[in-house]
């Protein structure tokens, strides 16, 4: 994700090479995380009520959301910044900001936290079809049906892509995410199949686990670009989520997939290193973060470096590995500052912290 | 008890706000405001002739490079070099760029070639700051909301270029009565030099 918003920076100067390495990443970097939460769900309904759950999902989701959110708004004021094409030059346009923020659920000053919004709903639809779909159907067929529809409503249920906050003259409803959830929930189901088919543990050894690495990231390499629509934002020829723009409805999982094995296949060969595992704990934390650097730094640098960089891929590709490094490095500090002494900001509701006492009773 | 009561307040608050505020959106919608466009990469033809006509031609120009290049589906606007040619109905040739974005990832349009009313660039349009109204109706009309726009921008503090744009969301194509007709008025403008 990191490496995705270094390079729409540069690519937004008209960078060609930027240009195909956007589209690379977005063809399987968002599924990925639906993948990886699915992961770590279980088929079967826990035996938490609906209050319990929800109180979780507020604080643990929510909370965060609200917080990182609010974090930029004042910086938004005074220093330029990208703001994905909603116009705050004006007090109308930034309280625009403010209702898509907290009411719309379309975080504009913070834009990486959408998913944080999405996956709380796709919590809430899997926490709804536990007790009831999935105890009549597999999760391959729901995983299907839900694809379908969430394909079909990106492209016909326009009237509710939250992208239309950024027209001044659209209202503010309840967005909330929920189109793009659909098709989240499609991979949130594919990473509970996988899980369940215990595919990872096939891939102990590291030979295994290069293979699908390689198998992975050359599918994607010679697919990605394949998919050239019909996009739901004609600007962009790429996968984008968060405008539910998936492009080709076959050749979107494909990539998707693909590219999220490949990674898992990285992550298997990486997983001893404990600053992986540190941030892999943090992922959410990370997430929010970003939209420091995505609103207020990706940009100035990119313009800096593009002189150098313009249509070079090689040297495309090291200044976003460099930009993607040092950003990653730079919220180490704040993770770990977070984490000591504040974890239940973070999406640890239930931990005990010096400062905040926590939120919710484990035993209830 | 006083900890939940306090929630429903701040939720009603909440709700009370956002429908005074989209209350308050459904009155202006048809009334001009100021705004700056993020800068896009877009594919310019530019066509002279009547306007009546020379939009067909655009439309069926965009529909065939988009079935070769295989380009999503994108809204169409026309160009003017100065608004005074759309109000002035005497005149009927005019050389109006019609533009559609286009992903970055377009860099050349292949073996399209120009034609002889038709000339095709790949452009970059950088950020601007417009006055921009949605026009319901003919563009018949069209002249009498440019007047509108230009006393909203003198009393707001701005002046016009001269630059001016329309964006067709509903038209002939789609539309068969002109009353319901939505077109996107822009007139670019910078801000008014400071009197001493």
């Amino acid at each position: 994700m990191y490496y995705g918003h270094v390079i729409e920076s540069v690519m937004k100067l008209g960078s060609e090479p930027a240009a195909f390495h956007y589209k690379f990443i977005y063809s399987f970097h968002m599924p990925l995380f639906f993948i990886l939460s699915g992961y770590l769900a279980s088929r079967q309904p826990s035996n938490e009520s609906w209050t319990w759950f929800l109180k979780k999902q507020t604080y643990s989701r929510l909370l965060p959301y609200a917080l990182f959110s609010a974090l930029l708004i004042i910086p938004t004021c005074f220093i330029p910044s990208n703001t994905v094409g909603l116009d705050l030059s004006s007090s109308s346009g930034y309280l625009r900001g403010l209702f898509s923020t907290y009411i719309a659920g379309f975080p504009v000053f913070n834009v990486p936290t959408w998913f944080l919004i999405c996956i709380l709903v796709v919590e809430i639809f899997h926490f709804i079809c536990q007790r009831s779909v999935l105890r009549k159907i597999s999760p391959l067929t729901l995983c299907v049906l839900v694809y379908v529809v969430g394909s079909f409503s990106a492209w016909y249920a326009t009237w509710f892509n939250p992208l239309r906050l950024l027209s001044p003259r659209e209202f503010v409803l309840p967005y909330f995410m929920i189109l793009e959830a659909i098709t989240g929930y499609s991979f949130y189901l594919f990473g509970l199949i996988i899980k369940d088919a215990q595919f990872v543990s096939q891939f102990k050894s590291v030979q295994r686990q290069l293979l699908l690495a390689l198998i992975g990231f050359a599918i994607v390499y010679l697919t990605y670009d394949l998919n050239k629509g019909m996009f739901v934002l004609s600007g962009y020829d790429a996968v984008i989520m968060v405008g539910s723009s998936h492009g080709h409805p076959i050749l979107f999982p494909l990539t998707a997939i693909a590219g999220s094995l490949g990674l898992i296949g990285v992550g298997l060969l990486l997983c001893r290193s404990n600053v992986l595992k540190f941030l892999g704990a943090n992922t959410l934390v990370i997430f929010a973060l970003n939209g420091v650097f995505y609103h207020f730094t990706n940009d100035p640098l990119a313009r800096l470096a593009s002189p150098w960089i313009q249509n070079s891929d090689s040297l495309t590709f090291v200044y976003g590995l460099i930009v993607t490094a040092m950003s990653l490095l730079l919220t180490i500090p704040a993770l770990i500052l977070l984490t000591k002494y504040a974890p239940q900001l973070i999406g640890k509701p239930l931990k005990q912290g010096p400062i905040i006492s926590r939120l919710m009773d484990p035993s209830r | 008890m006083s900890g939940k009561i306090s929630q429903w307040t701040l939720l009603t608050i909440l709700l009370i706000a956002t429908l005074v505020y989209n209350l308050q959106i459904y009155e202006q919608r048809d009334e001009p405001i100021i705004r700056t466009l993020t800068a896009t990469k877009e594919l310019v033809a530019t066509i002279s002739g009547d306007p009546e006509y020379t939009i067909d031609t655009a439309l069926i120009t965009f529909h065939s490079i988009s079935r070769l290049l295989r380009l999503s589906p994108s809204i169409i606007s026309g160009r003017y070099a100065h608004f005074d040619q759309r109000q002035n109905d005497q005149i009927r040739k005019h050389t109006i760029e019609y533009a559609r974005s286009i992903p970055e990832t377009l860099t050349s349009l292949g073996a399209i070639k120009n034609t002889e009313t038709v000339t095709l660039k790949i452009k970059r349009r950088e950020p601007v700051i417009v006055s921009e109204l949605l026009h319901t109706g003919p563009y018949e009309n069209i002249p009498q909301a440019i007047e509108e726009m230009l006393q909203f921008i003198d009393a707001q503090g701005y002046q016009a270029t001269g630059a001016y744009e329309e964006v067709y969301l509903v038209f002939e194509r789609i539309e068969r009565d002109p009353e319901k007709f939505k077109t996107l008025l822009r007139l670019r403008v910078e801000p008014n030099q400071p009197r001493n």
